[in-house]
C-alpha cells in the first residue's frame, strides 16, 4: 500500500502553470514596460490590461451564449435566433483586439532565418523597417475600415436587428490598437539604438 | 504585371521578417487601394466577412479547452491512469505519451496547446522515470502532431475556411484513421527504441483499490471525447457548438473536483485563446483578401491551366504538393502555409477529380509535419525552450517520426480509402 501510494504521488505532476508557457509572452511586456517612461508605461499597462479583460470576458460570454443555446435548444426545444449572430459580433472583436496583444506577445509568425543571421547594428534597423510595413498595413485598414463604416451605420445586422457598423467597427479600431502597439514597438526599437 | 508587384511586396516583407499576416495584407491592401484605386469598402469587407463566421468561433474554443482540461486536473489524472495500465512495460511511459495524446487528440485541437499543456507534463514524467531528455523531448514533439490530426483539429478549421465548401465534420472523420496510423507507428518505433536503450524503469501494478479511484478520476475526462467527436458525427452539435459545450462541461467538472479551479484559470485560458486565436484570425482575414485578387485575376485558374497541360495525373499532382509542402513547412509554420496555398491549389485538385476530404487531409497532414522539422518548425521551439535540448539534437531524435509521418502521408495519397472511407460510413 505505502509503495503504491508514494508512486502516485510522485506521478501526480501539478498542472502546468501556463506562465511557463506563455513566459514569452509575459516576460515580453514586462521587458517592455521596464524600458518605457514612468507616464507613458502606467497609461500602457492600463490598456494592456483593459484590453485583456474586455478579451476574457468575450470569450466566457460567446462561450456561455453558445452552450445556452444548445442547452435551450434541445432541453426547452426553444431556439435563442439571435446567439448565433451575437457569437459572431463578438467572435470580430475578440479577434481584432486580441491581434493588438499578440503583437506585444510576439505571437505573430514571421519568417526570421533571415534576420536572425544579420549582424546585430543590421538586424536592428532590418526589424525596424518590418514594424514600419505592420504599421503602413494597418493605417490601410484604417483607411479602409473608416470608408466602410458609413454603408455599414446605413446597413442592418440582419440577426440581431441593430446596424451592421457595430460589427464592422472592430476592424478600424482594432487596426488603431494595432498601429499603437506597432508603434510603442518601434520606439522600444529606437531607444535600443540610442543605448 | 501589378501582379508581380504584389507579389514582390509579399517576399520583401516575409524575408525582412514581417510576421506573415501582415506582408500578406499589405500586399494586398496596397494592390487594392493604389494599383487598382479600388474602393476601400471592399478592403475592409472583405477582412471583416473573413472574421464574421461562426465555424470560425470553434478556434478559440477548443483552445480554450485544450487549457482548461489541464487546469481542471482531468490531464495530470489521465496520465497517471495511464501510468498504471503501461507502467509494467519496459517503455511504459513512452507508450503513455503516445496514447495518452491520441486521446487527448480528441479534446484539445492544436499541437501547439498540446506541448504547452499535456507535454510538459509527459516529459517530466519521462524523464523522471529514467528516460534520456532528447529522445523525451522527440517523442512528446511527434506525438503532439497527433492532436490536430485526429478530431477535433483547429487546423482542419482553417484549411476548410480558407478553401471553402468543405465539410468541417468530413474532414474530422478523414483524419481519425491516419491519426492512428502515426500513433501505432510510434507506438512500434517506441517499443524497438525503448527496448533497444533499455530506457525506463519497469513499475509494479497498482493496487486494485488505487487503480478502481483512479479510474474514476479519469472517467470525466475520457466522456469529453465521447461529447465531442459524438456531438458532432451523430449531428446533434455543429463543430462550434460542440467545442462550446466541452468548455462548459470542463468549467463545471473543474469547479466540482478537488482544487477547484480558480478564476485565474479561467482568465488565462480565455487570454491565451485570445492571442493564438488571433494570429490566426489576421491570417485568414490578410487570406481573405490575396486570395480574392488571385481570383478576381484569374491565376488560380491559369495556374490550373499550366499543370493541367503538363499532364501529370492526379496522384503526380498531390506528389507534387506534398513535396512543396515538406519543403516550405522547413521554412514556415503550417497556418501561414495553408492560408496562402489551400485556396490555390485546392480548386486545381477538383479539376483533377480529386475529392475535397481527401485532398484536403493531404494537405494538412503535411503542414503539419512541417511543426517539426527544422530548421523552422514551432513545437520544436517549444519543445527545445521547455526542456532546454538545443534544436539540432533534437530535430535528428525526431527525424525517425518525420519518416514515419511522410510515409503515412505517401500511403494516404495512393490509398483514398485511408481518409474517405470513415466518412462515408457514418455518412458525411
Amino acid at each position: 500500500m505505502s509503495t503504491s501510494d508514494s508512486r502516485v504521488s510522485a506521478a501526480v505532476v501539478p498542472p502546468v502553470e501556463l506562465e511557463e508557457a506563455d513566459a514569452g509572452g509575459r516576460r515580453r511586456l514586462g521587458e517592455q514596460w521596464a524600458r518605457l517612461p514612468l507616464a507613458w508605461r502606467r497609461a500602457d499597462a492600463g490598456l494592456v490590461a483593459a484590453t485583456q479583460w474586455t478579451l476574457c470576458l468575450v470569450g466566457v460570454l460567446f462561450a456561455a451564449m453558445i452552450t445556452l443555446e444548445v442547452v435551450s435548444r434541445y432541453v426547452f426545444s426553444f431556439s435563442i435566433y439571435f446567439v448565433n449572430a451575437a457569437a459572431r459580433l463578438l467572435l470580430v472583436w475578440f479577434f481584432m483586439l486580441g491581434a493588438g496583444i499578440a503583437l506585444r506577445h510576439g505571437a505573430h509568425v514571421g519568417f526570421e532565418l533571415l534576420t536572425a543571421a544579420l549582424p546585430p547594428r543590421a538586424r536592428r534597423v532590418v526589424e525596424l523597417v518590418a514594424l514600419v510595413a505592420v504599421a503602413v498595413f494597418c493605417i490601410e485598414m484604417i483607411y479602409a475600415g473608416l470608408h466602410a463604416m458609413g454603408p455599414a451605420w446605413a446597413q442592418s445586422e440582419p440577426g440581431l436587428g441593430i446596424s451592421l457598423g457595430w460589427p464592422v467597427l472592430a476592424i478600424p479600431v482594432g487596426f488603431a490598437f494595432l498601429l499603437y502597439h506597432a508603434m510603442v514597438m518601434m520606439w522600444l526599437r529606437l531607444r535600443a539604438d540610442a543605448a | 504585371m501589378t501582379l508581380a508587384v504584389i507579389g514582390l511586396i509579399f517576399f520583401a516583407t516575409i524575408v525582412i521578417g514581417v510576421p506573415i499576416a501582415f506582408g500578406m495584407g499589405l500586399a494586398g491592401s496596397t494592390w487594392i487601394l493604389f494599383f487598382q484605386g479600388m474602393e476601400p469598402t471592399i478592403l475592409a469587407r472583405r477582412f471583416y466577412y473573413a472574421l464574421n463566421s461562426f465555424p470560425l468561433l470553434a478556434i478559440p474554443l477548443f483552445i480554450m479547452l485544450g487549457i482548461l482540461a489541464d487546469r481542471a486536473r482531468l490531464l495530470p489524472h489521465l496520465v497517471v491512469w495511464l501510468q498504471m495500465i503501461l507502467g509494467r512495460l519496459r517503455g511504459g511511459m513512452a507508450y503513455i505519451n503516445v496514447v495518452s495524446a491520441m486521446l487527448f487528440a480528441g479534446i484539445s485541437g492544436t499541437a501547439v496547446s498540446d506541448i504547452a499543456s499535456l507535454g510538459r507534463t509527459l516529459i517530466q514524467l519521462m524523464t523522471r522515470a529514467g528516460y534520456p531528455m532528447t529522445y523525451s523531448a522527440a517523442l512528446t514533439s511527434a506525438t503532439s502532431i497527433i492532436g490536430p490530426i485526429i478530431p477535433p483539429s483547429v487546423a482542419m478549421i482553417i484549411y476548410a475556411l480558407a478553401v471553402g465548401n468543405v465539410s468541417v465534420g468530413a474532414m474530422f472523420a478523414a483524419g481519425a484513421i491516419p491519426g492512428v496510423l502515426f500513433g501505432v507507428g510510434f507506438l512500434v518505433m517506441a517499443f524497438v527504441t525503448t527496448r533497444r536503450g533499455r530506457y525506463g524503469v519497469v513499475q509494479p501494478w497498482p493496487t486494485s483499490r488505487d487503480f478502481f479511484r483512479q479510474t474514476l478520476r479519469v472517467i470525466p475526462l475520457l466522456a469529453l471525447p465521447v461529447i465531442i467527436a459524438g456531438g458532432i458525427f451523430s449531428g446533434v452539435f455543429t463543430v462550434t457548438e460542440s467545442a462550446a459545450v466541452g468548455v462548459a462541461y470542463t468549467v463545471i467538472v473543474g469547479l466540482c473536483s478537488k482544487p477547484r479551479l480558480r478564476w485565474k484559470d479561467v482568465y488565462d485560458a480565455t487570454l491565451y485563446s485570445a492571442v493564438v486565436s488571433a494570429v490566426a484570425g489576421m491570417l485568414l482575414g490578410a487570406g481573405a483578401i490575396v486570395s480574392w485578387i488571385l481570383t478576381y485575376n484569374r491565376v488560380t485558374q491559369d495556374l490550373a491551366d499550366l499543370l493541367l497541360s503538363l499532364s501529370v495525373g492526379p496522384i503526380g499532382y498531390m506528389l507534387i504538393v506534398v513535396v512543396v509542402l515538406l519543403i516550405l513547412g522547413m521554412l514556415m509554420d503550417a497556418v501561414p502555409i495553408m492560408i496562402a496555398l489551400a485556396p490555390l491549389l485546392a480548386p486545381i485538385a477538383k479539376q483533377y477529380g480529386i475529392s475535397d476530404v481527401h485532398f484536403g487531409l493531404v494537405f494538412v497532414v503535411t503542414c503539419l509535419i512541417g511543426l517539426v522539422t527544422p530548421p523552422v518548425g514551432i513545437i520544436l521551439f517549444m519543445t527545445s525552450s521547455i526542456t532546454g535540448v538545443k534544436l539540432e539534437p533534437l530535430s535528428l531524435a525526431v527525424f525517425p517520426f518525420v519518416v514515419w509521418m511522410t510515409i503515412v502521408v505517401i500511403l494516404m495519397v495512393f490509398f483514398p480509402p485511408l481518409t474517405l472511407w470513415l466518412p462515408k460510413l457514418i455518412g458525411l
